[in-house]
């Protein structure tokens, strides 16, 4: 008989509301979350969803109007002050330093709930210390003052307090925002690393989506105080979440090793008006993605293919809700998906040719855009880089590149200049 | 670094504060002996030695140490238990700076910030106009209102500072203004209709120890050592709190409560410092900051340091303060005063140029 592994719950938080006072509005409301033992939380959502209000009430340094939060089972606020720290370290996003203590004596705080009444350091104590410094990597900054730290190393320090604190639970607000990216990057694989070997769970209150999405395990989306949406980092970061939580618009995909989705703004999404310009796209192998999504904002109505499916410009498509012609994954063009194209572009205004390395799967789309020209309509090439750069059957497809221009495609060398074309065809 | 030589510094460090703790005690100790012999009747080291230990029965017998009954007056009764008294109240109160200082998070605050000083110097005054003729545990009225009245003050800015469970301290120190004023208020409206009694109000609220004997220190040291006490099992507590009370939260310290045990202790120890000695600037500011410019801001060492390092300065304050212009005395604050605050704006000065 085998048995399912066992899940225990870390921290279980049921129907929480929270108002900072009685007639303000309430930060949290009806919000109910479990956090599983050894989990990496990413907690997402705008300023002012109650974030940094969740953690504070997780660690019952506020105190809830309703609701009840169980740590490993125990009701929170019935656990001693000095008992939950021994379960919980918290790593904020700023602090106060009045005192010029030094680092390392900073680092032995974070011991002060295992230790006695008089708070003297064991010989236990002392190696924690030690070793946390080395692992967080300001050894170097024992001796020195935190007055005089910079704000990099100031927060290594934070960070190594709390993990000498040896919490099961490690609570972290925005705490790499004022690192730089390498630091950033070693602390949050130093802090990954304690979760999967000593099953550490973390709460990562998180600015940043994408190191949200590249560490965490779980994502819980807040909105208005309340769960929006929980789940892996792949299916939280969606467009459409990311859209109604934070009213913004952006591009999400996935990034080719990890598969854990990569997000990018969009600066000029606000400005939709429908034009009356039907385009299509021949592209693939992710040179039309941001193409589409440039002419999607920008209110043209577009389609596009033919596109394997599997390609990162077909998910782009189907994200945004564009027609396409689509291939099966890593096969070659079939006459019938030819068809079909060569068909949709009898209903277009124009075509746009994106600039594709050619092999010989994908030769018709050079026959569609040659269709295209055909049929009267005018053909834009996103010619950026040389076709025989790009081309990848001996000849065959640079031949039917320079047919195309002398038949009178538009070969244009920046986006700016697909613009002013575009625009001429209005 | 290896973890030799960091451990090593550590130790040495920890080793140096010691050392500089068992020396400040033998000063202090050597100052005693020396101040003991200072003053209009002339006394040698010798004398006073003889007498101090002739004064236990044990040690006079077998050593056979004859001395004067007038040297005995001189020395036990009039110059050890002021002399006594002095250090000690400077070390409530610079031990109780150290506190506020640190509970308040900032090195300007003094043991007087929660209206320790207006109460008690309400008390007083209240206690020279009425001049009731009673005296508990061997003291006037004086010093016993002076006690309720810095107490009765600190408990009403508390609670006026207080919303809900918490004591957010800047509302504490603003009702501590606030309430500071008012007493003050009440003390100069009580002395304009006293005339008679304000020049004794005056002297006592700028301090001194004249006429102080063995009486004051039976009254004072039992609630100075019951705060010192207190505060000595919360004094890593203190170092973190200093860090922000939401840190000191998530670090397992039960900050309301702390804070509001560290407020009573040494607002009790201010409280029985200013009864028996009046209102003396500038020892619960100076001291702790000094302390802290040697040593660092471990509360651990600050603590028992500024002690040692309070009390001593008060007793060179005090025996400046009776010789100088002898036989006139001068009041001990004026002296504290006078030394102190150039010393403060040296260290505002120090501080506008990033010293923290």
């Amino acid at each position: 008989m085998t048995s399912l592994p066992k899940i225990d719950v870390d921290i279980d938080i049921e129907g929480l509301h929270f108002q900072y006072s009685t007639d303000a509005e309430f930060v949290l409301s009806n919000l109910s979350m479990k956090i599983d033992k050894g989990v990496f939380v990413g907690i997402v959502g705008p300023n002012g969803c109650g974030k940094t209000t969740l953690l504070k009430c997780i660690i019952n340094f506020l105190r809830p109007n309703h609701g009840d939060i169980t740590i490993q089972g125990q009701a929170v606020r019935k656990i001693p002050q000095r008992h939950l720290a021994r379960k919980i370290g918290v790593v904020p996003q700023n602090w106060d330093l009045n005192f010029a203590f030094s680092a390392e004596e900073i680092v032995m705080m974070g011991r002060f709930p295992h230790q006695g009444r008089l708070s003297i350091p064991s010989e236990l104590d002392r190696q924690i210390v030690h070793d946390v410094m080395e692992l967080t990597n300001i050894s170097h900054l024992a001796q020195r003052n935190v007055s005089q730290v910079s704000g990099g190393e100031l927060q290594r320090i934070i960070i190594a307090q709390s993990i000498a604190q040896q919490p099961e639970i490690l609570l972290l607000d925005e705490a790499t925002s004022n690192l730089d990216i390498n630091h950033q990057a070693e602390i949050l694989d130093l802090i990954k690393s304690l979760n999967s070997t000593q099953h550490l769970s973390v709460v990562s209150v998180m600015h940043d989506l994408n190191l949200a999405a590249q560490y965490c395990d779980v994502i819980i989306m807040l909105k208005n105080g309340q769960v929006f949406a929980t789940g892996p980092p792949g299916d939280v970061l969606s467009r459409q979440n990311i859209k109604d939580v934070y009213d913004a618009t952006v591009r999400v995909r996935k990034d080719p090793l990890t598969n854990r989705p990569y997000i990018g703004p969009f600066a000029d999404s606000k400005q939709k008006q429908q034009l009356d310009v039907k385009l299509h796209i021949i592209g693939g192998g992710g040179t039309s993605g941001t193409l589409l999504e440039l002419l999607y904002y920008r209110g043209y109505t577009i389609s596009c293919g033919v596109l394997n499916r599997s390609d990162s410009d077909w998910e782009v498509a189907r994200d945004l809700d564009i027609p396409c012609i689509s291939e099966l994954a890593f096969s070659p063009i079939s006459q019938q998906a030819y068809e079909q194209n060569i068909d949709h572009i009898r209903t277009v205004s124009a075509v746009v040719l994106t600039c594709i390395p050619f092999g010989h799967g994908n030769l018709l789309n050079l026959a569609s855009a040659s269709q295209g020209l055909k049929l009267g309509l005018p053909v834009i090439l996103c010619d950026f880089q040389p076709i025989t750069d790009r081309d990848f059957t001996d000849g065959q497809a640079s031949r039917c590149y320079n047919q195309l221009i002398k038949d009178g495609a538009i070969p244009i060398t920046s986006l700016d200049k697909l613009w002013e074309t575009l625009a001429v065809i209005q | 670094m290896s973890k030799e030589s960091m451990t090593g510094i550590n130790r040495n460090q920890f080793g140096l504060k010691i050392i500089l703790l068992v020396i400040l005690l033998g000063v202090l100790f050597l100052a005693i002996g020396v101040t003991l012999t200072i003053g209009s009747a002339r006394l040698g080291l010798g004398r006073v030695l003889a007498v101090v230990l002739g004064s236990n029965p044990g040690i006079g017998s077998s050593f056979n140490l004859e001395t004067t009954t007038l040297e005995q007056l001189i020395v036990l009764t009039i110059r050890l238990p002021r002399i006594l008294l002095s250090v000690f109240v400077g070390g409530a109160l610079a031990a109780a700076g150290v506190v506020f200082q640190g509970l308040f998070h900032n090195p300007m605050a003094e043991p007087y910030v929660m209206g320790v000083s207006s109460g008690a110097a309400l008390g007083a005054t209240i206690a020279f106009v009425l001049d009731w003729d009673i005296t508990v545990l061997g003291l006037s009225s004086v010093p016993v209102m002076a006690f309720i009245g810095g107490l009765t003050t600190t408990f009403l800015v508390v609670n006026l500072g207080r919303v809900g469970r918490k004591v957010p301290l800047t509302y504490v120190l603003l009702a501590g203004i606030a309430v500071g004023s008012f007493m003050s208020a009440i003390t100069s409206l009580l002395m304009v209709f006293n005339r008679e009694e304000m020049q004794q109000v005056v002297f006592w609220l700028m301090g001194g120890f004249s006429g102080r004997g063995w009486a004051h220190i039976q009254a004072a040291l039992p609630y100075m050592i019951l705060g010192l006490v207190v505060i000595c099992f919360h004094l890593q507590e203190l170092n973190i709190i200093s860090l922000g009370d939401e840190k000191a939260h998530q670090l397992g310290v039960d900050v309301d409560r702390v804070q509001a045990r560290l407020m009573a202790a040494a607002s009790l120890v201010a409280a029985s410092a200013v009864s028996v000695s009046g209102i003396i600037g500038f020892v619960g500011l100076i001291i702790p900051h000094v302390v802290r410019l040697l040593i660092g801001p471990d509360h651990r060492f600050v603590f028992p340091t500024a002690i040692l390092a309070g009390g001593l300065f008060l007793l060179l304050a005090d025996t400046l303060a009776r010789t100088l212009l002898s036989p006139m005395e001068i009041p001990v604050g004026v002296i504290t005063s006078l030394a102190g605050a150039p010393f403060f704006l040296y260290l505002l000065h120090r501080s506008k140029h990033g010293f923290s």
